[in-house]
């Protein structure tokens, strides 16, 4: 499903926990299924830069271990860093979810919190917090999500199993 | 939760032998749902962050069968199934009769996944308890069909809700068309495995 788009350059894959950003107009930025897990994107159009976080829990603690991607709090802030780094204007910034869905049903006995609404809960808290607006988002559910960003467009698609790629 | 558990030479052989023997046992139980021979793969134990062990057995958008569940008792841990589209499907079929009619799997081919599940994982711990005097109990299994990543994810963040590090046990199934149809993990808390290690005279 990770087909490259014609005329541009697979960028990075951003894992579980990790983040990415560019500001090489021709890269795409892609998160390949996101289950629970929910991909945040954040654009500046007019810079041609953005960036993608991979959030996999809500929550951070004083105790936790793992990259700052790994936590909605904390992966908010760290995205935003690296794409302010790469040259974007914070008041331009607009931000993009996807994922935050329930894989598994319920009653599997496995101990299954609800954590992709969870997920999706925290990264809108921490994009308020860190006010950027959410131009949009497409989450919740019981399937898994590949999105891609481009980096020059800032255009971002999200593909479903068996789906094309849609426009958020 | 101590995430500075090392482990030495010693004590991975002998978490890597219950791999061996737990996989050995669930290969046994498929090959006779099967009615063909399944073979395993050596064993590989490793320690590392939840978050990086969907990258590490390269779950990405690829579309399998993953049953994922929970061990109680105790030993408590998580344990998941994953099988390739292709492979769900042909064990799908023999259990219930195909061939299928198009795209995606029925109710009742998803509750023949999770009876896959069931047995799998049950011969699994049946082992490992067997060896160990451990009583372990699996949880009914949690079944989808997706895209891995998103299934490995969701997995792994319930693992990740109680523990940084984990240890994974994994063991590959297959038969000779087709050597790594099936990926079993086996992923204990750092208790329960301080709890598998103290029974096996290899604790601290």
């Amino acid at each position: 499903m990770s087909t490259a788009i014609a005329g541009l350059t697979a960028g990075p894959t951003v894992g579980i926990g990790q983040i990415a950003a560019s500001d090489h107009r021709d890269v795409v930025i892609s998160a390949l299924g996101l289950g629970s897990c929910i991909g945040v994107v954040l654009v500046d159009p007019r810079a041609h830069i953005a960036g993608m976080a991979h959030v996999m829990l809500p929550q951070s603690a004083p105790t936790s271990k793992g990259p700052p991607g790994k936590f909605a709090d904390t992966a908010i802030p760290a995205l935003l860093e690296d794409v302010l780094a790469l040259g974007a204007d914070r008041a331009r910034l607009v931000a993009t979810m996807a994922g935050g869905a329930q894989m598994f049903g319920a009653g599997s006995g496995a101990g299954l919190f609800n954590i992709g609404g969870r997920n999706d809960e925290s990264v809108r808290a921490a994009l308020a917090d860190a006010r950027i607006r959410l131009r949009a988002h497409d989450v919740g559910g019981s399937f898994g999500r590949t999105m891609q960003v481009v980096v020059g467009t800032g255009t971002v698609t999200v593909r479903v199993v068996g789906g094309e790629a849609v426009e958020l | 939760m101590s995430t500075d558990l090392q482990l030495g030479p010693e004590q991975m052989d002998a978490l890597r032998e219950i791999g061996n023997i737990g996989a050995g046992n669930a290969a046994t139980s498929l090959s006779q749902m099967m009615g063909s021979p399944v073979q395993m793969g050596i064993p590989t134990v490793k320690f590392l962050p939840v978050e990086d062990i969907a990258a590490e057995i390269g779950a990405g958008d690829e579309v399998v069968a993953a049953m994922f569940l929970g061990v109680e008792g105790d030993a408590p841990g998580h344990m998941l199934f994953v099988m390739s589209e292709q492979a769900a499907r042909s064990v799908v079929d023999t259990l219930v009769g195909g061939p299928a009619h198009g795209d995606g799997f029925t109710e009742m081919e998803m509750s023949a996944l999770q009876e896959v599940g069931n047995i799998m994982t049950g011969s699994y711990l049946g082992a490992l308890a067997q060896i160990t005097g451990l009583r372990l109990e699996p949880t009914p299994p949690a079944v989808g069909v997706d895209l891995a990543g998103a299934l490995l994810g969701a997995a792994l963040a319930q693992v990740a809700m109680v523990s940084d590090v984990a240890l994974m046990l994994e063991s590959t199934f297959g038969d000779d068309d087709t050597p790594s149809a099936g990926d079993f993990l086996y992923v204990p808390t750092s208790e329960a495995l301080a709890t598998v290690l103290d029974r096996l005279g290899l604790g601290e």
